[in-house]
C-alpha cells in the first residue's frame, strides 16, 4: 500500500479519537513508523496490522474499521490534493462511479507498485446500479461499503447498499432514492 | 487494403476537442467538448473564436499553416483562459483540421475550463500527466511537511536543553547563595581583644570562594586563624564550619594551647571528615595564630606574614612553614610553631590569595610589593582605615573579583 493509505488511517484515527489512540494502535500493531511518506510503497502488512490493532483497541470489529476507513478515504483524498480530480470525475454518485475503474487505472500510471481495485459499473435502472469490486487483496470489501457512505454524502445523494456477492469477487446492489 | 473513413462521429469520440475550417477561414466541423465550451464555432469565421498564439504572428491560412508541418500549434479560445495543444492537418479536400487537447498542468484548471474527465478521449494524455504532477506536488508536499516537522523538533529540543541548563545554573546560584551564607554567618561579629587593636573584612565572589577567617578573644588576647578552602559551593561553606568549629572548641577547653597542637587536631579532624565522611579531596591552607603578651605564635601553612614594625621602616615577611589540613592523617613532622615578639604599634597582616592575586586588565597580578608599599603609605592611620585603604587600591587595580578576598590587621597597643 502507498503511503498515501496508512497517513489516511493516521489522520482517521487522530481526528476521530486523538493522539494518545492513534499511539496505542501503533504499539499494538508493532508499527514503529513516526510519519509515512504519500508516494512510497509500504508493505500491505503495515496496513492489515494497523486495521487489526485499531479493532482491538477500538473495541470494534475490522470490517466496522474498513468501513469508516472507506468513509475517510473519500474526505482526505479531497484533502491531499485529488479534490480537484474527484469534481472532475463526475457531477452525480452514478456519474463518478462509472469514472471510478479509470480514475483507479490513471492513478496506477503514476504509481507504478500501485495495485488498483477494478471496479465496474452495471447500470439496472434509474434508480438501481450493480457495482462489481475486484482487488488481489483479501478482506477489503467493507471499505467499499464505507466508500460508497462516503460518496453519498459527497454528492448529497442518499443510497441503500448491500453485499449481495462475496466468492470470485464482490458485488454491491445499490439503490438510490432519487433518480440518478 | 479498403481505407478506413473515419465518420464526423468517430472523429469526434477520438478528438473531441478538434476544428476543422477551409481556405476562406469557415469553421467546417467542431468536436463536441469544444463546441460545448465555444457554442459560437460552428458557422463562424475562426479567426473570431480562435486565435493561434504558437507559432507567433500566425493566423488561420491554410498556405502558411502548411509551411509548418511539423510544429506544435497552440490555439487559444478568445473568449476564454483555456488553450488547446495540438497538430495541424491537411485534409485531402484542401481544407485544415486542427486536432488538440487541452494544455493544462493542474488538476484545478479543469474546473476553471468547466472540464469533466469524462470530456477527454480515453487514449489522451493529459489526465495522465495532471495524476503524474499531482503525484509529485503530493510527493513534493511530503517533503516539506517533514522538513517543517523536523526543524520544529529540534527547536524543541533546543528549547528543552535551554531549560535544562537554565535549571542547571539555578541549582548551581542556590548551592553558592547557601554556601556564600555559611561562609558569612560564621564570621567574627566585634573583634576586640585585650592588648591589640583588631580590623577585618572580607569580600566574597560569586566565582570561586572559600575565604575563612575567625578571632576568639581569651583572656591577655585572642586567637586568630585564617584559611583558604579548595573549591567552593556548598562543600568549602562546610568545611569552613567545621575549621571553626574546631578551633573554637580547642580554644575553650584550652586558650593557651599550643597553635601546633591546635594545627595538627584540626587536621586530624577535617581528614576523617573530608576524606572519608564527605568522601572529598579538598584541602585548606590555614595558619592559626596565638596573640598574647607582645608576642604571637603560629602554626600551619598559609600566605606569608606582613609584618611592618613600629619603630623602623620596610615590611617583614614571615614565612608559614608546614602543609596544607586534610590531606594527610598526620601531620605533626611537618607543623611548627614560629614566635614573634611585638613592640607597640608593630603591625601584623594576615590576607588571603583574593589580595594578593587579583588581576588587573592585562593580567597583572597585584602581588606582595604592591601590598606592602600600599600599607607602607597608611600604617600610622587608624587600623580601621588601613583595611579600607588597601581594599579600595585592590579594587581600583582590579575591577572584576574572581575570589575572595580577606584582610586582618592586628596592631600591638602600648
Amino acid at each position: 500500500m502507498y503511503g498515501l493509505v496508512n497517513k489516511a488511517v493516521v489522520d482517521l484515527v487522530v481526528n476521530k479519537f486523538g493522539e494518545d489512540t492513534w499511539v496505542a494502535i501503533k504499539k499494538k500493531a508493532g508499527v514503529d513508523h513516526d510519519l509515512f511518506v504519500s508516494m512510497d510503497a509500504y508493505p500491505d502488512d503495515i496496513t492489515y496490522r494497523l486495521v487489526g490493532a485499531a479493532s482491538e483497541v477500538l473495541g470494534i470489529p475490522p470490517a466496522a474499521v474498513l468501513e469508516a476507513f472507506g468513509e475517510w478515504w473519500v474526505l482526505y483524498t479531497a484533502q491531499e490534493g485529488y479534490g480537484p480530480m474527484l469534481d472532475a470525475a463526475g457531477k452525480s454518485l452514478r456519474e463518478f462511479l462509472e469514472n471510478l475503474d479509470a480514475l483507479h487505472a490513471r492513478v496506477a500510471l503514476t504509481m507504478s507498485e500501485l495495485k488498483p481495485p477494478r471496479f465496474r459499473l452495471v447500470p439496472i435502472d434509474s434508480s438501481n446500479m450493480l457495482l462489481e469490486y475486484h482487488s488481489t487483496r483479501e478482506g477489503l470489501a467493507p471499505m467499499v461499503l464505507g466508500l460508497l457512505k462516503g460518496l453519498s454524502i459527497r454528492f448529497n445523494t442518499p443510497v441503500e447498499v448491500s453485499h449481495t456477492r462475496r466468492d470470485s469477487h464482490d458485488e454491491f446492489t445499490i439503490r438510490t432514492s432519487q433518480a440518478s | 487494403m479498403s481505407e478506413l473513413g473515419l465518420s464526423p462521429q468517430l472523429v469526434d469520440r477520438t478528438f473531441p476537442f478538434h476544428v476543422a475550417f477551409d481556405a476562406a477561414g469557415q469553421v467546417l466541423q467542431v468536436g463536441s467538448v469544444l463546441q460545448r465550451l465555444c457554442p459560437a464555432l460552428v458557422g463562424s469565421r475562426i479567426d473570431d473564436v480562435l486565435e493561434i498564439i504558437r507559432p507567433e504572428a500566425m493566423a488561420f491560412e491554410i498556405a502558411r499553416i502548411q509551411q509548418h508541418p511539423r510544429t506544435v500549434f497552440v490555439v487559444q479560445l478568445r473568449d476564454r483562459s483555456l488553450k488547446l495543444k495540438g497538430q495541424m492537418l491537411t485534409l485531402d479536400n484542401g481544407s485544415m483540421m486542427f486536432l488538440g487537447s487541452p494544455w493544462i498542468t493542474q488538476l484545478d484548471e479543469l474546473a476553471t475550463h468547466e472540464l469533466q474527465l469524462n470530456d477527454f478521449a480515453v487514449h489522451d494524455q493529459v489526465v495522465d500527466c495532471m495524476f503524474l504532477i499531482q503525484s509529485q506536488q503530493t510527493a513534493l508536499a511530503d517533503v516539506r511537511r517533514l522538513a517543517n516537522q523536523q526543524s520544529v523538533k529540534l527547536a524543541q529540543q533546543q528549547a528543552a536543553l535551554l531549560e535544562a541548563e537554565r535549571l542547571a545554573r539555578e541549582r548551581l546560584e542556590k548551592e553558592l547563595d547557601l554556601a556564600r551564607q555559611i561562609q558569612v554567618s560564621i564570621l567574627p561579629r566585634t573583634l576586640i581583644a585585650e592588648g591589640v587593636e583588631l580590623s577585618a573584612c572580607m569580600t566574597t565572589a560569586t566565582e570561586v570562594g572559600g575565604d575563612y577567617y575567625d578571632v576568639l578573644p581569651i583572656e591577655g588576647g585572642c586567637w586568630v586563624g585564617i584559611g583558604d578552602v579548595s573549591g567552593h559551593g556548598v562543600t568549602s561553606g562546610l568545611i569552613m564550619l567545621m575549621v571553626q568549629s574546631a578551633v573554637a572548641g580547642l580554644v575553650a577547653r584550652d586558650p593557651d594551647a599550643s597553635p601546633r597542637e591546635a594545627v595538627n587536631i584540626v587536621n586530624r579532624v577535617l581528614f576523617e571528615n573530608i576524606r572519608h565522611r564527605l568522601l572529598k579531596d579538598d584541602f585548606v591552607t590555614f595558619s592559626l595564630l596565638r596573640v598574647s603578651h607582645r608576642r604571637i605564635v603560629f602554626a600551619g601553612a598559609h600566605e606569608e606574614l606582613l609584618v611592618l614594625r613600629g619603630r623602623k621602616k620596610g615590611v617583614d615577611l614571615v614565612p608559614t612553614p608546614g602543609t596544607w589540613l586534610g590531606v594527610l592523617p598526620d601531620i605533626a613532622k611537618f607543623t611548627t610553631e614560629t614566635v614573634i615578639d611585638l613592640e607597640p604599634d608593630d603591625l601584623v597582616v594576615l590576607y588571603t590569595d583574593g589580595i594578593t592575586e587579583a588581576r588587573n586588565e592585562v593580567g597583572e597580578q597585584y602581588g606582595l610589593d604592591r601590598l606592602s608599599a600600599t600599607l607602607e603609605g597608611v600604617r600610622s592611620q587608624p587600623i580601621e582605615q588601613i583595611r579600607d585603604h588597601v581594599l579600595a587600591d585592590v579594587a581600583r587595580w582590579s575591577s572584576r573579583r574572581h575570589d575572595d578576598a580577606t584582610l586582618v590587621l592586628i596592631r600591638q597597643m602600648n
